[in-house]
């Protein structure tokens, strides 16, 4: 198995708190971990520190590859191929979607004739049973809850990252959704052996995927490790024992 | 009587206080500036001010209230509901110098001197060692032709205080001047000039919530504040003027490298106010926080806002205003945001709520925006409605009436204001606003 | 109804003026593109009887020397009206605008709704001065105003950073998807194309 992603005793703090105490976390190429935790354990300020989008006071180290990205900026982060799901995806009015799309791939230095691009584009409208014209749509303005979660995933596919981190993908996605979103994902992940970080609470993005590894966080700290058997422990019991 | 003020009076003044040439200069000038200055011909209806008269505003007051019992009821049923010391009531309704405030005065003074601080009565301070210093300083920041009360001021202004602090010292408790207002034809012209210099840093508290009662009814006072490099000032005022006044005030900051201005302000009362605190961002990081409310009750016309001007790079303002209106009360807010093309990463915003609670009052928001900088980050939000019915509705589900409810949430509204100020000051302004909201129910 | 203009003064001075007195419980959309590139004057008028509903869309491309004073001025009369104004503003050069808004609640229009919304972007010669009023006599009603100037959603902005685009990148993406969301109300092509040429000619 060879790494990807190696997280070290990583702290994150505002002015006056400290969120995250010396978090440490592992995933290799190709693997699924998933994060879990009662409300207010740190999940989404740990998916969101990977990503480098919150203004906290980081120390430790993200080893991405072989490079310590904690002091790289979210968007060097993003064309070194790592990716962000949001669990609340921002509306920009103006802005259609497949432009923003584009603009993208040219960030990352790849270009793609109108024509590939449109064709790759539908296709994946049509694997995530979205509208045909969501393409053209303003990003997020007027779509559902479940829209945007899946338009996440729509991007996921076009941009192509090894690392996925979804930060609760199944919330406001209904048991069909969800169901769908989990094979597409999977689908993704044979395709390209990228690994997946899987915050969550209800865990039924995980039908169709193999888990690796689980994190219990608690008060931002790692409380425990466990494997797949720890999330149906925590179905019957809560959290207690984690 | 002649229209207008003549230069006798303004003479006299000056002989009574014993100035410096160059004070009576200034103000023989502000005369000639106010007589030449017509009525500002916008905002609130000025026409029951008495300006033909304006001699009998300010020749000492031989019609001074002298007994008790002269003093309108309803002023006094104030005090009483407000819990002001009896003393103390007989001092603020201007009754005479029965209520020793010079000795509360020199217990203040001392306290602070032994930290460099002077703080003494600008009549004082122009015969000491500061003299020089408030010349280079005296309305320089509010001339006498920045509008016709600014000139009045500038001609007749009485009584104020002088505030200086030396580099960086912090003036441990706030300095507050309302037990100055039985001084003779102070709480009309009197003039504030506080300079903190670098580094320092002071909280100075004017006013009081007691209702000022005064014959004479127009207060055009000015307050400069000189904020030096990296120096920090703080100015609260909870004013509740009787409600005969016609409140004028200037209020104006100029702040410079590095330093911070925060105006906290409770308007309260007055039958007219026309209010503006001012800050001039000078030097880089410069910064303004303003937090305000204003309360328009039956008869007011309460007219009230903040200016700010950026002039360089990387400052920022912050403003809070919030207004509330009953009783066909009218309240508006005007304001200025302006960023000069040299305010380089300038960020403002401004968040204005105004709340009517009755279908008889009048609400009005007048921002103004006068942006020239490329790389300004400018935003403004302003709310103009009545109080919720759900938030209503909720806190009647759990037990209150309507019209505690609807108190509560005034008092809510207003939070951010008492917030800001010492403890006894926000209990009194909480109080007032008790008051206010329970006459209408 | 939806009624779209499209106003590109090249050559002389322009006065426009558009007055409105909706029917009761009549919806209007009005649209409006100034491209500009000397000295325009601009007003807007609508009265709102009961139940009417205005809704103005606006965006000012401003170039060059180009003056422009916008006034917007809007009488709710009747009970549950509602206005809305959402003005979009680029101004490049060393152009200016002067924008007055004003919306009037009289007494009795109990439930009207007013918004106005002004979004600017400037260049660093370009001049903005607006004044965004609200005057109520009726206390049930809701009436707010925005003006951001300059101003860059910082989580739209990081939602674009996060896709790989750098910071510059991200807000010339946004400043422009602002016009550019007026201009999409306008589903005729021949309109569209109008604008695209009156935008390439002035540049």
């Amino acid at each position: 198995m060879s790494k990807l992603l190696i997280v070290k005793n990583l702290h994150a703090s505002t002015e006056s708190k400290e969120l995250l105490h010396g978090i440490d976390l592992r995933v290799d190429k190709g693997e699924t971990v998933v994060v879990v935790g009662q409300n207010g354990a740190g999940k989404s300020t740990l998916a969101r520190a990977l990503m480098g989008v919150s203004d906290y006071l980081y120390s430790g180290r993200i080893c991405f590859g072989e490079k310590d990205i904690l002091k790289e900026p979210c968007e060097e982060r993003a064309k070194m191929g790592i990716f962000l799901s949001y669990q609340d995806p921002v509306a920009i009015p103006g802005l259609p979607v497949s432009e923003m799309l584009r603009s993208a791939l040219e960030a990352r230095g790849i270009k793609k004739r109108l024509r590939d691009f449109k064709l790759e584009l539908s296709q994946n409208l049509e694997k995530l049973k979205l509208n045909p014209f969501a393409g053209e749509r303003e990003l997020n303005v007027d779509f559902s809850g479940g829209e945007k979660k899946k338009l996440e995933i729509l991007q996921m596919l076009i941009l192509r990252p090894k690392l996925v981190i979804l930060d609760e993908i199944d919330s406001g996605l209904d048991i069909d959704a969800a169901r769908l979103a989990s094979s597409v994902i999977h689908e993704y992940q044979k395709e390209t052996n990228c690994s997946l970080i899987i915050v969550t609470h209800n865990m039924r993005i995980l039908s169709s995927l193999n888990v690796d590894r689980v994190y219990v966080l608690r008060d931002g700290e790692v409380s425990c490790v466990g494997d797949v058997g720890m999330l149906e422990d925590i179905r019957k019991h809560g959290f207690k024992n984690a | 009587m002649p229209k207008g003020l003549s230069e006798d009076i303004v003479r006299e003044i000056s002989a009574r206080k014993k100035e410096p040439k160059w004070m009576l200069n200034f103000r023989l000038r502000s005369l000639r500036i106010y007589n030449e200055t017509p009525m500002p011909n916008w905002g609130p209806d000025l026409s029951g001010l008495n300006i033909e008269n304006i001699q009998s505003y300010v020749r000492p007051r031989k019609e001074m209230v002298r007994n008790w019992k002269d003093v309108p009821g309803e002023i006094r049923q104030t005090f009483e509901d407000l819990g002001i010391p009896q003393a103390e009531r007989v001092g603020l309704a201007g009754v005479g110098a029965q209520f020793d405030s010079e000795l509360v005065y020199h217990n203040v003074k001392a306290a602070v001197a032994h930290q460099g601080v002077y703080y003494d009565s600008i009549e004082n301070a122009l015969h000491s060692k500061y003299r020089g210093m408030i010349h280079r300083h005296f309305m320089q920041l509010v001339p006498p032709s920045d509008h016709k009360f600014a000139a009045l001021h500038g001609a007749v202004w009485s009584g104020g205080s002088f505030v200086y602090v030396p580099p960086h010292t912090s003036v441990q408790f706030p300095l507050q001047s309302y037990f100055r207002f039985n001084a003779p034809g102070a709480g009309q012209f009197e003039h504030t000039l506080i300079i903190v210099d670098e580094g320092a840093d002071l909280h100075f508290i004017e006013g009081c919530s007691a209702p000022k009662y005064n014959i004479a009814n127009l207060h055009a006072g000015c307050v400069e504040i000189f904020v030096k490099k990296n120096a920090s000032v703080k100015y609260s005022t909870v004013e509740n003027w009787s409600k005969n006044m016609y409140n004028l005030n200037t209020k104006r900051a100029i702040v410079e490298t590095g330093g911070k201005m925060e105006w906290v302000t409770g308007s309260f009362g007055s039958h007219v106010s026309m209010l503006y605190p001012m800050a001039i961002l000078n030097g880089p990081g410069a910064s303004m926080e303003y937090t305000g409310v204003t309360f328009a009750g039956e008869d007011q016309d309460l007219d009230t806002g903040v200016k700010v001007v950026h002039l360089a790079p990387n400052t920022t303002s912050f403003i809070n205003a919030k207004s509330l209106a009953k009783d066909g009360g009218k309240n508006t807010f005007r304001s200025l945001v302006k960023v000069s093309g040299r305010a380089k990463n300038a960020k403002s915003y401004t968040d204005c709520q105004s709340l009517m609670l009755d279908a008889k009052s009048t609400s009005n928001t007048i921002p103004k925006f006068d942006i020239s900088s490329d790389s300004a980050d400018i935003a403004h939000e302003a709310n103009v409605g009545k109080i919720s019915e759900e938030e209503i509705t909720y806190l009647r589900s759990r037990g209150l009436s309507e019209s505690d409810a609807r108190a509560l949430i005034v008092r809510g509204f207003t939070n951010d204001v008492s917030k800001e100020l010492p403890f006894e000051y926000a209990a009194e302004m909480n109080n007032l606003i008790r008051l206010e909201m329970r006459e209408n129910m | 109804m939806k009624i779209v203009q499209i106003l590109t003064p090249n050559f002389s001075d322009i006065s426009a003026s558009n007055k409105f007195g909706l029917k009761s419980g009549e919806k209007i959309t009005f649209i409006q593109i100034l491209i500009g590139k000397i000295e325009s004057d601009f007003q807007f008028f609508a009265s709102l009887p009961e139940g009417a509903k205005l809704n103005v869309q606006a965006a000012i491309i401003a170039r060059d020397s180009c003056k422009f004073k916008y006034n917007y001025h809007v009488e709710h009369f009747g009970v549950n009206s509602e206005s809305n104004f959402n003005l979009i503003s680029s101004l490049s050069g060393n152009s200016q605008k002067e924008t007055e808004m004003l919306i009037h609640f009289n007494r009795g229009a109990i439930g009207a709704v007013g918004v106005e919304k002004e979004s600017v972007i400037l260049s660093d010669r370009a001049k903005n001065v607006s004044y965004p009023i609200i005057n109520s006599d009726e206390e049930k009603i809701n009436g707010s105003h925005s003006l951001s100037s300059g101003h860059i959603d910082t989580l739209q902005l990081q939602y674009l950073r996060t896709r790989g685009l750098s910071e510059t990148e991200a807000r010339n993406m946004i400043t422009r998807a602002k016009i550019l969301s007026i201009l999409n109300l306008i589903d005729d092509d021949d309109k569209l194309k109008y604008i695209q040429e009156a935008l390439n000619e002035q540049r």
